[in-house]
């Protein structure tokens, strides 16, 4: 089984769902094993609604960046708690997917 | 008066026709609970996962003896003494190892002194009506219909489980256990587990714990193999299936980037007989897991992230549920160590094949077209294990992404009597003896001797195992720093 990382970015705190199961939280980098996703977030309110994701030749200090927006009716869950939902990383939201 | 090859066929037909199906299916719209859940509350508390293989007696006996000595180690843990054997949320095995898995996951560590008495010490060989210890006087015995699974199921029952069934063993507190059977048609791994139950659409509460044990050790020709009834049809027809499934089926890269998931996907798919099912499959017949894997890391692979992981129970403030895999709680930092402890009782008695000059028999050619297949599988499956905790052990450096993994400990103990050292001879001696132990349900007191002292040497000496009590603040005479940080170097050194 082989390991990849991934980076989920997103302005606040939500967590990551692949294949409709959390699997991290947005912002921070996570590890999947290889293989393919669909990539969803917790809620609502962002676009785009799910990103399929072929997780491959990533590497710790170069994960697969992806990245959701929130849409103008934006109605998410409340934050998740502060223990567990540190500052967000300092990326600019957007949809696009790269290898940091 | 039948000629003896006429009798030979006359009881293999007969022992073919008695099929007598041991699932239960589930009750309308149900799902097997799931009742455990590996705790990953207490960041200062290690997880271990143990995989322990298969070989008779051997396995178990060794199996046996590694968790005694796992429990004798205790750690401060908010103010309370904590054995480390406490610690050990999943256990995986297969065959042999399947006995002590199943009776530890049961008893926990209160009931290891009774395993010995229970079941090493009794002729179970004589019990079962047999007494020989080679598979192919076996295979006589198994013809002649006095080997068939039921008796091994009913001397499982009778000596360790006691009529008990998986409900007993699926409770809050309890080890995560996994005990692996071969899908004998499509030579899957087939886990006894709530959500492969639901594969199949059958009441895993049901099933007698001896049933589970006797099917991850049916050994091929020896033992008819335990059959089972696929209730996907008859009883769940209509339910959905899991996104999962679908994700990797209708993938465009799935297949490419993990084939073994792929793989996993396609055969949860049949079981449901599900849309566009690769093969139809409407009964099981379950033969040793250690045909798809002998060492039983496929099941800790699967638990540590897969749609069959083990469930967890965090800490409230985490943001991790049940639904989280141990992988989950490893990328919210939730656990800081990890150990996996491998159980290798895999005997490699020599043989004088390689001596000899005329060419060898049926004998010889049966048991290695059995045994190097075997082994070949498991060394590739314990070569993904070694990966996974490899690129594990480099995530706890630390990375891009803020990520919360960074400090992650990771301790790889495989206990194997290859790792007695030949330059000490009592080690010497050791591993020629527990070499020569044979694979059979029964083993003299020599042998468990034998395996008693292995089996504490090889912990013991681990450098992981050392590292992990110095981690752990756990004083040990035996642990050498410098040999445990040499050995068991950890990326935030």
């Amino acid at each position: 089984m082989a390991i990849e990382y991934l980076l989920v970015t997103y302005p606040e705190q939500r967590a990551v769902l692949a294949d409709g199961n959390r699997v991290g939280f947005t912002n921070h980098t996570f590890m999947l094993p290889t293989d393919e996703y669909l990539i969803t977030l917790e809620g609502g309110g962002y676009a785009p609604l799910s990103q399929d994701v072929p997780l491959s030749g990533t590497s710790l200090v170069k994960p697969m960046v992806i990245s959701f927006s929130p849409t103008s009716s934006a109605g998410g869950p409340p934050p998740t708690p502060a223990a567990a939902a540190p500052a967000p990383a300092a990326r600019p939201a957007g949809k696009k997917k790269k290898n940091a | 008066m039948l000629r003896p090859a006429a009798w030979l066929v006359a009881c293999l037909v007969l022992a073919g026709c008695a099929t007598r199906f041991e699932n239960y299916p589930l009750a309308g719209g149900q799902v097997n609970p799931e009742r455990r859940a590996v705790d990953v509350s207490h960041e200062e508390r290690p997880l271990i996962l143990v995989a322990v293989s298969g070989g008779g007696s051997r396995a178990a006996a060794l199996g046996w003896v590694v968790l005694r000595e796992i429990a004798k180690f205790r750690y401060a843990a908010s103010g309370q003494s904590r054995s480390l054997i406490d610690d050990i949320g999943v256990v995986s095995s297969v065959s042999g190892g399947s006995v002590i898995a199943a009776h530890f996951a049961l008893y926990g560590p209160e009931g290891l002194e009774r395993f010995a008495p229970d079941f090493l010490v009794p002729d179970n060989m004589r019990t079962l009506g047999l007494d020989a210890v080679n598979p192919i006087s076996w295979f006589q015995l198994a013809v002649a219909g006095s080997s068939r699974i039921d008796t091994v199921e009913e001397l499982f029952d009778n000596q360790l489980f006691k009529h008990k069934t998986f409900f007993d063993l699926n409770q809050p507190g309890k080890p995560y256990l996994i005990l692996n059977a071969t899908d004998m048609a499509s030579g899957e791994v087939f886990a006894f587990t709530p959500k492969r139950f639901d594969d199949i659409c059958s009441d895993l509460d049901k099933e007698p714990i001896s049933a589970g044990v006797a099917a991850s050790s049916a050994v091929p020709i020896v033992l008819s193999p335990v059959a089972f009834q696929n209730f996907s049809v008859t009883h769940c027809q209509g339910r959905p299936t899991p996104q999962w499934i679908t994700t990797r089926l209708n993938g465009r890269f799935a297949p490419y980037l993990n084939l073994e998931t792929f793989k996993l996907a396609r055969y949860a798919n049949d079981l449901r007989q599900g849309e566009n099912a690769f093969r139809k499959i409407d009964y099981l017949y379950f033969l040793d897991g250690g045909l798809a894997d002998n060492l039983a890391i496929h099941g800790l692979l699967e638990t540590i992230s897969s749609p069959y992981a083990a469930p967890i129970i965090a800490a409230q403030n985490s943001g991790l549920s049940e639904s989280n895999t141990i992988l989950d709680a490893l990328n919210a930092g939730r656990i800081k160590k990890l150990a996996v402890i491998v159980i290798n009782a895999r005997a490699d008695a020599a043989n004088a094949i390689s001596q000899t000059a005329s060419r060898p028999g049926i004998v010889e050619m049966i048991e290695s077209v059995t045994s190097i297949p075997l082994s070949s599988t498991t060394s590739s499956v314990n070569s993904q294990m070694d990966v996974l905790l490899a690129e594990l052990k480099g995530a706890g450096g630390g990375g891009a992404g803020n990520p919360q993994f960074t400090g992650l400990r990771i301790y790889g103990v495989q206990v194997d009597f290859d790792q007695l050292r030949s330059s000490d001879p009592r080690q010497r001696e050791l591993h020629i003896k527990a070499n020569a132990i044979p694979t059979a349900w029964s083993i003299t007191k020599e042998n468990r001797d034998v395996l008693e002292e292995a089996g504490t040497i090889l912990l013991r000496q681990h450098p992981c195992f050392q590292r992990l009590l110095m981690d752990m603040d756990i004083k040990a005479e035996f642990v050498d720093p410098a040999f445990a940080k040499a050995g068991c170097r950890q990326t935030s050194d």
